[in-house]
């Protein structure tokens, strides 16, 4: 889960998607990578079950079964926190791909990388190791630009582009949408976005106000079925597992008579 | 029953220059070679490059070998070896250190040759160009994919943009007044033909979303549409 801005909602992400992988009863582990700015945690709920972090298992003072959380309510989800107290300088190559190749020993069948802001040491560290690449993206021109300059470094520095594999495959997810402000052409369109980024549409998530309610609940919001934004992203997990679904939530909602009388 | 190999083979670009030699005197060698490498500094520096002889295929004449291959080191650039050699040029560069490419004179002579050949080779880019990349070449540019916004294509020649372009596009960077720009859909930050360069901040009538040709007539870059 990369983007290059800050703020749009990488985290939400990572946590909302690896916690519905888990749902359909994927083994997933969601792994923050945002060493010095731990986040992931609070948004699963788990900031007061941390002991040891990513960098401890990456410089060997703590092993996988020590390090990983197991989530309480989804079976077959893990959080693999970072660090608060160390930098971002203290993860190192090998050491991350250690660590991957250690969760896909313990049979974990997708490993979510929750990347920082940025196109830094961290940010790479993040993609480097990765099969497939969601790009979050909300619908302004600078998050745009920034995605597009992330796909870039995805498609020259990632471990698949040094080793001349099959290039890492790219996913648009478009959050914090808002249709009505794209009629009233405050807001890029979908098709705007696609176009300017050239890469196959995962999902839009609309802009909701649960999701910050869920955040700071600590509850992915992917678990609130009725939220618009969490059906999104159930919607979201099942096209990423091959599922035909159309997309929702595009299209403005028109306003009943009260909203328009009264606002 | 197949043993690990000890290397891979695999396709590679390296951009290869080709150097026609057409006069022995080193030192307007030296000369002419600086010049031209302060005028684009970036692209000569580690590049490879061919010595190429076929000019002084008539005469034989025997230039300084181990002068040329200093002055080109100096210059940043790396020599690849010398084609198009006469039996005689060929052992006084071999005894200089020099490799002999494919193509000597020999076989040069038996074969047609290529009209174009003295065409710096066109480089072709069938992905995106994303925002902070770039790309740069002597010859002709083409594109297959868009240039996104921030990001730079640059060409010694003209380049082609099959597709939006939406950062900037640098033609005929090394001087070339008759370098064109065109491209399917014009929404550039900066167009610009042998450094006569123009932004495009406000949206003019007809100039952009569309096909578009940019050319330079005498100081004047002109933006046509197609």
């Amino acid at each position: 889960m990369t983007s290059g801005k800050g703020g749009v909602g990488k985290t939400t992400t990572s946590a909302a998607f690896a916690t519905g992988l888990a749902l359909r009863g994927h083994k997933t582990v969601v792994i923050d990578f945002d060493v010095g700015l731990r986040n992931l945690d609070l948004i699963m709920g788990c900031e007061r079950r941390v002991v040891y972090d990513f960098i401890n298992l990456v410089q060997g003072e703590a092993n996988l079964n020590q390090t990983l959380i197991k989530d309480r309510r989804v079976e077959g989800l893990y959080i693999l926190p970072a660090s608060q107290t160390r930098d971002k300088d203290a993860l190192t190559r090998e050491g991350v791909g250690q660590v991957i190749d250690e969760l896909k020993a313990a049979d974990f069948e997708y490993i979510v990388c929750d990347s920082p802001a940025g196109i830094e040491s961290g940010a790479q560290m993040a993609m480097y190791y990765a099969d497939e690449a969601v790009v979050v993206t909300n619908p302004e021109v600078s998050s745009v630009r920034d995605s597009d300059r992330m796909l870039g470094i995805i498609a020259s520095k990632s471990r698949r582009a040094e080793q001349g594999d099959e290039p890492v495959k790219e996913h648009l997810l478009i959050t914090r949408y808002a249709p009505a402000r794209v009629s009233d052409g405050d807001m890029l369109s979908v098709d705007d976005i696609v176009e300017l980024v050239g890469i196959g549409l995962l999902g839009v998530i609309p802009e909701s106000e649960s999701v910050l309610q869920a955040s700071n609940a600590g509850q992915p919001v992917i678990l609130d079925e009725k939220d618009p934004a969490g059906q999104a992203y159930s919607d979201v997990v099942a096209r990423f597992l091959g599922e035909q679904v159309p997309l929702r939530f595009v299209e403005a909602v028109p306003k009943g008579l009260l909203k328009r009388l009264f606002g | 029953m197949s043993e690990p190999r000890p290397f891979e083979l695999r396709a590679g670009m390296q951009l290869m220059q080709r150097l026609l030699l057409c006069d022995t005197d080193v030192e307007s060698f030296r000369r002419a070679l600086e010049e031209t490498v302060t005028q684009a500094p970036g692209m000569f520096q580690g590049a490879l490059v061919a010595l190429d002889l076929a000019p002084l295929q008539e005469t034989e004449a025997l230039p300084d070998f181990v002068a040329l291959d200093a002055a080109l080191r100096e210059a940043g650039i790396i020599p690849a070896g010398i084609s198009n050699a006469g039996p005689t040029q060929a052992e006084a560069a071999q005894t200089a250190g020099w490799k002999l490419l494919g193509g000597q004179r020999e076989r040069a002579v038996e074969e047609a040759p290529k009209p174009e050949s003295d065409r710096t080779p066109v480089r072709v880019v069938s992905q995106p160009v994303r925002s902070g990349q770039q790309i740069h070449t002597l010859g002709d540019l083409i594109l297959l994919a868009p240039v996104s916004a921030g990001a730079e294509v640059l060409a010694g020649g003209s380049i082609y943009v099959h597709a939006p372009l939406r950062g900037r596009a640098l033609a005929g960077i090394l001087g070339d007044d008759t370098a064109t720009i065109s491209c399917a859909v014009l929404h550039a930050e900066l167009v610009s033909v042998a450094g006569h360069y123009r932004t495009l901040e406000e949206p003019e009538a007809g100039q952009r979303g569309g096909p578009a040709y940019i050319h330079l007539d005498g100081e004047q870059l002109r933006i046509e549409t197609v």
